[in-house]
């Protein structure tokens, strides 16, 4: 039976993505999270409003990176992802 | 000598009541702190699962507390009033709440059940409903518990076979209760069943052909 991802899973699955690699592109983004174009450009804007990635510019392209909000919610999302899956749960 | 034996004893009863209460109070910490991180994942994911997860901890834990700074007030006083009274229903009191925390974790976790799509068949969900299953599994084991006990002290036959049939029944519905999330324990859990019928009606059988 296909398992759906929970908003804040697919949340937190793009902050993973972009912590590891430091700055990554929107590409890199999609595929390593999984996600349709349209989801990633709605996801995408909804972390930079909520101010937890910044958008840079690099020769033209585009790169997200974390911001110091976004590097602490992620910390704080893997240990409450832990804590509930201790319980049996995911987040 | 008598009065001394007495402080001794009062010593004892003290210290027996103090490390009770604080054990308890340092179990309730702990509680109030899973409490917080069950709190923090509920503000994070909305997931009703940890606002109950929460409120379970919450419960057992002020009921701890609760009951072990009594203790400690009432062995600071001297002499201390009511000192049993007191101690036996603040006892009641906390195991009442601690009982409904650990409902709260049941209900909890018969949510996340229904919630997730583990429900393969449809047939489960119409024959089997979770919070009585889980009723049935509380209250035979304190018959198997029971049971086994009287076993121990008597050491009849007949009893054992009692004991196996109760003890099937209660796998049988353990079974019946995890047959939410694989369909096909239900079936098993039948067969595990109709086994302890058979130790009942090898009873009955012993029991025709007694002279």
């Amino acid at each position: 039976m296909k398992k759906y991802r929970s908003k804040l899973k697919i949340m937190s699955d793009m902050l993973s993505i972009i912590a590891s690699e430091g700055r990554a592109g929107p590409t890199k983004i999609m595929y390593g999270a999984n996600l349709s174009h349209e989801r990633l450009v709605r996801y995408l804007n909804e972390l930079e409003e909520r101010g937890l990635i910044k958008e840079v510019k690099v020769e033209e392209r585009s790169f997200y990176e974390l911001t110091d909000k976004g590097s602490s919610f992620l910390t704080e999302l893997r240990k409450l992802e832990a804590f509930a899956k201790a319980f049996g749960v995911e987040l | 000598m008598r009065v001394a034996g007495r402080g001794w004893l009062m010593l004892m009863v003290a210290a027996f009541f103090g490390a009770d209460a604080v054990m308890e109070a340092t179990c309730s910490a702990i509680g109030f702190l899973v409490a917080y991180y069950a709190f923090k994942a509920y503000r994070f994911s909305g997931n009703v699962f940890f606002k109950l997860l929460y409120l379970g901890f919450m419960a057992i834990s002020s009921a701890m507390i609760f009951r072990s700074s009594l203790i400690i007030i009432l062995l600071s006083l001297s002499p201390a009033p009511f000192l049993t009274f007191i101690i036996k229903e603040a006892s009641l009191i906390q195991s009442l709440v601690r009982a409904l925390g650990y409902f709260l974790f049941i209900v909890a976790y018969v949510k996340q059940l229904k919630a997730s799509k583990m429900e393969a068949l449809v047939l489960t969900p119409i024959l089997v409903s979770p919070l009585i299953e889980l009723a049935c599994i509380c209250m035979l084991f304190y018959l198997v518990a029971h049971m086994l006990m009287l076993l121990l002290s008597t050491r009849n036959r007949d009893l054992l076979f009692i004991l196996s049939g109760f003890t099937l029944f209660l796998a049988s519905h353990a079974l019946f209760f995890a047959s939410i999330s694989y369909s096909v324990l239900y079936l098993v859990g039948h067969v595990v069943q109709l086994l302890g019928s058979l130790c009942f009606l090898t009873v009955l059988v012993r029991v025709t052909k007694a002279r």
